[in-house]
C-alpha cells in the first residue's frame, strides 16, 4: 500500500512539530513518500505521485484557522480537469483515502459553538472534506495536534506514537494497535520480558474477545 | 506484585537507561497500553460472568 504525506508549511526547518514527525517516520522506518510543498515541485512527478498513492494525508499547520498558502496552490496548480477524470478511473479500481494532519497553537476545546473560535475543527476544515469527496475519495478522521510545545514529554511521546499507528494504518482497533506496539518492540530489540508479557495479553485479549462473539452469536 | 505495577516498574527502568528518544516512545506507550489492556481483560471477564455490560462495544 502506498502511501503520500505532502506537508504544506513555509518554514519547515524551524518547526518543531513538523521536525518531530518527520524523524519519527524515520526512526521507524516506515515506508512513505514525503512532499514538502514550500521546496517546490514538479507538476507532473506529483501527479504520478498521487495515481500510485492508496493513502494520501495532508501535513499542515493551522494559521488563522487554514492551511498554508502552498496547500491552496497545490491544489489549483495539480488537480486540473484532465487529472481528476485520471483519479476518478484510478478510484474505480481501487479507493483512494485522504486524512488530514493538523497542529494548531490553540486549545482544542475552544473548537467548537460558544467559544473564542466559535467552529468545530469539523467545519473549518470542511472544504477538504469536499475535495475528497468530489475526487471520490474516502475522507478519513483527522489527526489534530493541540499545543505541542505545552505537552508534556510523555504526552508528546503517546502522540508520536499514535501519529505513526495513524500514517500505518494500525489504529483502526485496539487490538490493531497493540499488534503494531508488539511489532515495533521486536523490531527494536526491547526487553523480552515486556515482550512477552505484551504478547500474552495480546493473546487473552483477543481469545476474551471472541468468546464475547460466540456467546452473541449465540443469543441471537 | 500487582501487575500492573510490575511492568510498571520494568518499563520505568528500561526507560532510565534507554538513549534513543523513539524507544523511550515506545516504552511511554507500552506502559499506557498495558493498563488498558488490562483493565479491558478484567472487564471483559465481567462481561462474560454476566456482571458487566459493555457499553462501550469494546
Amino acid at each position: 500500500m502506498t502511501k503520500l504525506i505532502i506537508i504544506s508549511h513555509p518554514e519547515i526547518e524551524n518547526s518543531t512539530v513538523q521536525s518531530f514527525l518527520l524523524e519519527g517516520l524515520n526512526q521507524a522506518k516506515l515506508d512513505v513518500d514525503v512532499v514538502k510543498l514550500d521546496r517546490g515541485y514538479d507538476i507532473k512527478e506529483l501527479q504520478q505521485k498521487i495515481l500510485q498513492a492508496n493513502e494520501i494525508f495532508f501535513q499542515f499547520p493551522l494559521y488563522w484557522y487554514h492551511a498554508p498558502s502552498s496547500l491552496g496552490k497545490f491544489q489549483e496548480d495539480v488537480f486540473t480537469n484532465k487529472f481528476v477524470a485520471k483519479i476518478r478511473d484510478a478510484n474505480a479500481a481501487k479507493l483512494k483515502k485522504l486524512s488530514l494532519i493538523v497542529s494548531f497553537s490553540d486549545k482544542l476545546a475552544d473548537f467548537q459553538a460558544g467559544t473564542k473560535i466559535g467552529h468545530s475543527l469539523s467545519e473549518l476544515l470542511s472544504p477538504y472534506q469536499s475535495f475528497a469527496t468530489s475526487l471520490g475519495f474516502l475522507f478519513e478522521p483527522t489527526f489534530v495536534i493541540p499545543q505541542f510545545q505545552y505537552q508534556t514529554e510523555d504526552a508528546q511521546q503517546l502522540l508520536l506514537i499514535n501519529y505513526l499507528q495513524k500514517i500505518s494504518r494500525s489504529n483502526q482497533s485496539f487490538l490493531k494497535r497493540g499488534e503494531w506496539l508488539l511489532k515495533m518492540l521486536e523490531t527494536q530489540q526491547q526487553d523480552e520480558l515486556l515482550i512477552d508479557y505484551l504478547r500474552q495479553q495480546l493473546a487473552e485479549y483477543e481469545t476474551l474477545d471472541q468468546t464475547i462473539k460466540d456467546l452473541k452469536d449465540g443469543q441471537e | 506484585m500487582d501487575k500492573n505495577n510490575w511492568f510498571s516498574e520494568q518499563i520505568a527502568n528500561d526507560k532510565a537507561t534507554e538513549q534513543d528518544y523513539f524507544n523511550r516512545a515506545l516504552l511511554t506507550y507500552l506502559d499506557f497500553y498495558l493498563k488498558e489492556i488490562n483493565q479491558r481483560i478484567e472487564q471483559k471477564n465481567h462481561q462474560i460472568d454476566g456482571e458487566l455490560w459493555n457499553h462501550e462495544e469494546w
